[in-house]
């Protein structure tokens, strides 16, 4: 009789195992597919994907791009979406997993191929530079404020907020009073 | 016996899950909390409430807790029920706002989304123009302390702000009471060293930019000091130096002084946290040392402080309204001028009389319609000789930001150090315009041009580690051929004379144009500036750039029709800007191509964009009203071929007039804006590229940079403002500031760009010292040369050497020796080490086309990472087998393999998730089974134990009836 007890619990945890799922993993493998999802502790940055002065001079937009699919009607390539913080991530990491795991396209010019040194980000969603005006192209926000570092260049702290807006006029219609190609870029 | 079994099996797999279980997970997945709102990102409102639900819920559907913070700040919910929660923002704020709600639930998910709300009418924070502003110690007779400027001023931006903005721009801070916005009273104006987070109870205003001291000596003038003697309860000359020595405010020397401000000549009764600056107000903000009874402003204090009602009501003097003179003098600033001598005197004249506190009104405005007419007719320096110029200055304070101390101990040691025996002949050859240069026998002589260029060469070639004897377009740097990091050296190194590896370049950058001639938008979709800086550098490596390579089709290329005629059947030529008009031109005269009919383009339309865009001050800039001086000379370049040449067909002369009005006022333009130290600065940064341009600019058109007078300030040439970057190791610094634009560069270092752009200097200036032709100009220049070419025993060594199996490592080095091998003369093998390198480079593309098609899988493929998923394996599987195929080399040029393995693990987990649950299931199936058979066997034996016994009872009974019977 005990030894029928015993197989019946036997079974019911079986079956409650079964009904829990049975994703076994080690510790590694289980750091590696998490590595990405946001917990109480994990450090996070919030990243988000902007052309809404398009929208204000869409006169100047290149007619093959004056479509939804490219511009959205809000303006918003991706909403304020976070992400995990991993150590020594900069803006362009933060940029490209994003890009990646939400399939925008993305298209950027290397460190080494220009001459400041910094990944360039010429286009997203298939908005590039000049695409709309002489003086229109990416910019990044961390915080409010327009860094003086390439995206390459920055370093991300915990809790801090990314924007990447497209401006139509250097950075004047976002609010960045400073910002210019410099010299040699468009040469 | 059966039972036992399954039990222990049961038990034993128990315990290793629970071995398992504290590391192991055993998830369901989980998205985390649902969050909406009623508000909407981007809106606009006008009203300055605003109320709005959100709902946050659990993934169960429950009703969970929400933030709001507002600007940062959390606010309190105004209402809840079972359902939302309700807030209100009070807009206090002007301009954006910015709102973040946020829930967290089901182990610590969290949602988060922010909006921005922006608030009129009056949006905060937009530039509305400027204002004129001062700050004057003039009490203590030290001048200003920022000279008068045109500031920006924002919209909703209180006068306090403002002025913290000023103060920190021009390298100060202030302590201060209350707030920016509110209640500001501004205590000390300190050296932007100082460090105190709070001076005598008052709050630090930030940090500034670039920290200066306040450096004040006050010597106050004797017909204030007699003022203050006679009327103050506290007065000390030496307290400043005494006691308070870096920071100038209340009860500083006398028990009246403090900080004071004006705005259009009225002392408002108002903080300045409660003034809003207009466009084109004037606003003195002054030290006083009589509760401004000394400035004009004793009526503002009214009889509030004690002391004041000893003071004069009318103050101790008259004071003349000074706004017409502090904004001619902000304009003179502002108008590059100031190299002018009759700029300069009228200036430091409005100087003195702006200081002066009892100027009567008539000096005051003499002063001020003496400097604009000065402006209005600025007159260069003209016969003095250098020296007396140079006394004349040092008789003056420096009144130009900039101490003029300059690089001259430097230049001096560069010079020395310069070897002897570099080649200098181009410096002495009769007949060229250097001439003058020697005749006027300046007091320091430059060094020579072409050793300033090999000290640039040198320093590049250390800085791609090639060895000094080597070649700079070495593999390493051919990677970059096609780049804007890569093109503009091979172009100065041809253009000085010097020999390098052109060949190999050439070829590199034939296959990179090839390849990118396959791809959408070619070169650039909208940057035709890719071909122009293409064209010269395949000019200047002695490429034809009408046939550069072929495309898709097996047609030539030809950059030029493509880059400059016909670039407006894809593109206009200034989709970019101004850039795109001017480098087109410059590269269609390269060799003054000639545009055929039925082109895009004609020359006088490229010429006519151009003159089009010129500002109204005489030059060009990016955006905006005030010329850049790289664009303005930029611009000079292009138009230079026009410019009084007579020699061009198809330019109407009307157009050639245009040219030649828009140059000459181009040219005083760039004069005004050049500095003391003979060079330029670009958006606010004193740089050494805006000077290089400068220099080819003239140097397009004939001018001698070192004689012209007009680019001489204060005795200093364009070549002085160049050398003053020059650095220890050869190189070029871009600048001694550091320059936001320009991330890359560090401050005193040498810097890639700068060394390049002063490379092309020095190339136009030697071509002009030996009368060559100018430096975009490549005529005279054999293309397709005919020397015959020899592929060496070290390049057949090198084809021998190529390692097996290839990778992308080898592109540069079998890209160059195959286009040299083509050309190459015949020799025995030829035949063979065609075959070999054709093959390798075959191969290359092949490996090149596998990691592309790779990286493009990678990136369709496995994202996002929540959607991987068992129907993934064979696809992760064939990445996982492509990837071990490429070499260790080519691995490196797949990104993020991190997240295939990341993929990979997460099938596996879910492949094992599925043989586990497999076993398990059986197990249970089996144990139930057995536990069934075992059951029923007992239950049998039970019936048939009661069978036997029922049967041995009955026959008992059978017995027991029988007997009874019997």
């Amino acid at each position: 009789m005990k030894k029928d007890i015993l197989a019946v619990f036997g079974i019911v945890l079986i079956l409650a195992v079964l009904i829990n799922g049975t994703h076994v993993q080690s510790v590694d493998e289980y750091y590696l597919t998490h590595i990405d999802d946001i917990t109480p502790e994990s450090k996070t940055v919030t990243l988000s994907i902007r052309c809404d002065t398009i929208l204000r001079n869409y006169d100047d937009l290149d007619p093959a791009l004056r479509s939804e699919e490219f511009v959205p009607k809000d303006g918003v390539i991706m909403p304020p979406t976070e992400y995990v913080l991993r150590d020594g991530d900069t803006v362009f990491d933060i940029l490209e997993r994003a890009v990646r795991h939400g399939r925008i396209q993305m298209e950027f010019q290397g460190a080494e191929e220009n001459p400041f040194g910094s990944v360039y980000i010429q286009g997203i969603n298939y908005l590039y530079e000049f695409s709309c005006g002489p003086l229109s192209g990416w910019m990044y926000r961390v915080d409010g404020e327009f860094p003086s570092r390439g995206c390459s260049r920055f370093e991300l702290c915990d809790g801090q907020n990314i924007e990447w807006v497209y401006t139509c006029d250097l950075g004047q219609d976002v609010g960045a009073e400073w910002i210019k190609e410099s010299g040699g870029q468009g040469k | 016996m059966n039972i036992k079994k399954t039990a222990v099996y049961i038990l034993s797999l128990f315990l290793v899950f629970s071995l398992l279980l504290p590391h192991a997970v055993v998830t369901a997945s989980a998205s985390g909390p649902t969050l909406t709102t009623t508000l909407k990102d981007g809106a606009v409102v006008k009203n300055d409430r605003l109320t709005f639900d959100v709902c946050a819920r659990n993934q169960a559907g429950q009703k969970i807790a929400s933030a709001v913070t507002h600007n940062g700040e959390r606010i309190a919910p105004v209402w809840e029920d079972s359902d939302k929660t309700s807030y209100t923002l009070i807009l206090t704020k002007e301009g954006e706002n910015t709102v973040v709600v946020s829930a967290s639930s089901d182990g610590g998910r969290k949602k988060q989304l922010t909006y921005h709300i922006t608030y009129i009418p009056t949006e905060k924070g937009q530039p509305i123009g400027s204002a004129v502003i001062s700050v004057e110690v003039f009490t203590l007779g030290c001048g200003y302390l920022t000279e008068p400027e045109l500031f920006p001023i924002r919209a909703g931006e209180t006068a306090a702000e403002t002025l913290v903005r000023l103060l920190h721009e021009n390298g100060f801070v202030c302590y201060y009471g209350g707030a920016v916005e509110d209640g500001f009273y501004l205590a000390y104006i300190a050296d932007g060293t100082a460090s105190e987070k709070t001076y005598n109870g008052y709050k630090k205003s930030g940090t500034a930019e670039d920290p200066k001291r306040l450096g004040l000596t006050p010597s106050i003038p004797d017909y204030l000091h007699k003022n203050l003697f006679s009327s103050m309860d506290f007065y000390d000359p030496g307290d400043y130096e005494k006691n308070w020595e870096g920071h100038l405010g209340e009860f500083v020397i006398s028990s009246g002084s403090g900080w004071m401000y004006c705005v259009n000549n009225t002392f408002p009764n108002v903080g300045f946290s409660d003034v809003y600056l207009s466009d084109g107000d004037v606003v003195r903000v002054q030290f006083t040392l009589g509760y401004g009874a000394d400035i004009g402003g004793i009526s503002a204090l009214g009889g509030q402080i004690p002391g004041v009602e000893n003071q004069p009501e009318t103050g101790y003097y008259q004071t003349a309204n000074k706004d017409e003179l502090t904004l001619v003098i902000a304009n003179a600033r502002a108008s590059g001028l100031l190299a002018f001598e009759n700029v300069r005197r009228a200036y430091s004249d409005a100087l003195s009389v702006a200081a002066r506190l009892d100027a009567p009104q008539s000096a005051a405005d003499g002063a001020a319609s003496a400097l604009k007419s000065a402006l209005a007719n600025p007159v260069a320096e003209t016969e003095k000789p250098a020296e007396t110029e140079k006394s004349a200055e040092t008789e003056k304070p420096a009144e130009t930001g900039k101490p003029t101390e300059t690089g001259k101990p430097d230049e001096t040691e560069i010079h020395a150090g310069t070897d002897t025996d570099a080649p200098t002949d181009t410096a002495g050859e009769s007949g060229t315009p250097a001439d003058i240069v020697e005749t006027d026998a300046p007091p320091k002589s430059p060094p020579p041009l072409l050793s300033i260029a090999q000290g640039i060469i040198d320093w590049k070639k250390a800085d791609v580690g090639s060895p000094k004897k080597g070649d700079l377009l070495c593999d390493a740097f051919l990677e970059l051929a096609g780049t804007t990091a890569g093109d503009w050296y091979p172009i100065g190194l041809s253009r000085i004379g010097a020999s390098d590896n052109f060949d190999g370049y050439l070829a590199v950058l034939r296959d990179k144009v090839e390849e990118r001639y396959g791809q959408p938008g070619r070169l650039s979709a909208a940057k035709a500036t890719e071909w122009h800086r293409i064209i010269l550098s395949v000019l200047a490596a002695g490429g034809d750039p009408t046939h550069f390579g072929t495309d898709e089709n097996g047609q030539p290329i030809n950059l030029i029709a493509d880059g400059t005629y016909d670039r407006g059947k894809t593109t206009p030529l200034g989709r970019q800007g101004i850039n795109g008009w001017i480098w087109g031109l410059i590269a269609l005269d390269g060799k003054r191509y000639e545009i055929p009919n039925g082109a895009y383009y004609t020359r006088e339309d490229i010429i006519f964009e151009i003159l089009s865009k010129q500002l109204s001050d005489g030059g060009w800039a990016l955006s905006g009203k005030v010329s850049d001086p790289d664009l303005t000379a930029m611009a000079v370049q292009a138009l230079a071929p026009y410019y009084e040449s007579g020699e061009q067909e198809g330019i109407s002369e009307k157009t050639e007039a245009e040219v030649c009005h828009a140059v000459d006022k181009a040219l005083l333009c760039l004069s005004s804006m050049q500095l003391p130290t003979g060079d330029y600065a670009s958006w606010g940064t004193q740089n050494v590229e805006s000077t290089d341009q400068v220099i080819i600019a003239l140097c397009c058109l004939g001018i001698d940079p070192q004689s012209d007078a007009r680019f001489i300030k204060n005795g200093n040439t364009l070549l002085d403002g160049v050398l003053r970057y020059r650095q220890p190791d050869g190189g070029f610094a871009h600048s001694y500031d550091h320059d936001p634009n320009n991330p890359a560069s560090v401050p005193g270092e040498s810097n890639s760009m700068a060394g390049e752009q002063t490379l092309l200097a020095m190339a136009a200036l030697i071509r002009q010292q030996n009368g060559d032709p100018t430096l975009y100009d490549f005529r005279s220049e054999e293309g397709g040369d005919d020397h015959p070419v020899v592929f060496s025993d070290e390049d057949r060594r090198a084809v021998d050497d190529l390692p097996s199996p290839l990778s992308t490592e080898q592109y540069v080095t079998v890209t160059a020796l195959l286009d040299k091998l083509l050309q190459s003369e015949e020799f025995a093998r030829k035949e063979e080490y065609l075959q070999k390198l054709t093959e390798a480079k075959a191969r290359i593309s092949e490996i090149q086309a596998e990691v592309d098609a790779l990286n493009e899988e990678i990136r369709e493929k496995l994202y996002p990472f929540e959607s991987i998923s068992l129907r993934d394996k064979k696809t992760v599987d064939a990445i996982i087998s492509r990837y071990d195929a490429l070499g260790a080399y080519d691995r490196t040029k797949i990104s993020h393999w991190d997240d295939v393995i990341k993929a990979k693990t997460q099938i596996d987990t879910l492949q094992r998730a599925i043989i586990i649950g497999v076993v398990l299931a059986a197990t249970a199936a089996a144990a139930s089974v057995f536990l069934i058979i075992s059951i029923r066997k007992k239950r049998r034996r039970h019936a048939d134990e009661m069978e036997e016994l029922a049967a041995r009872f009955a026959d008992e009974d059978e017995e027991e009836d029988t007997d009874g019977k019997e």
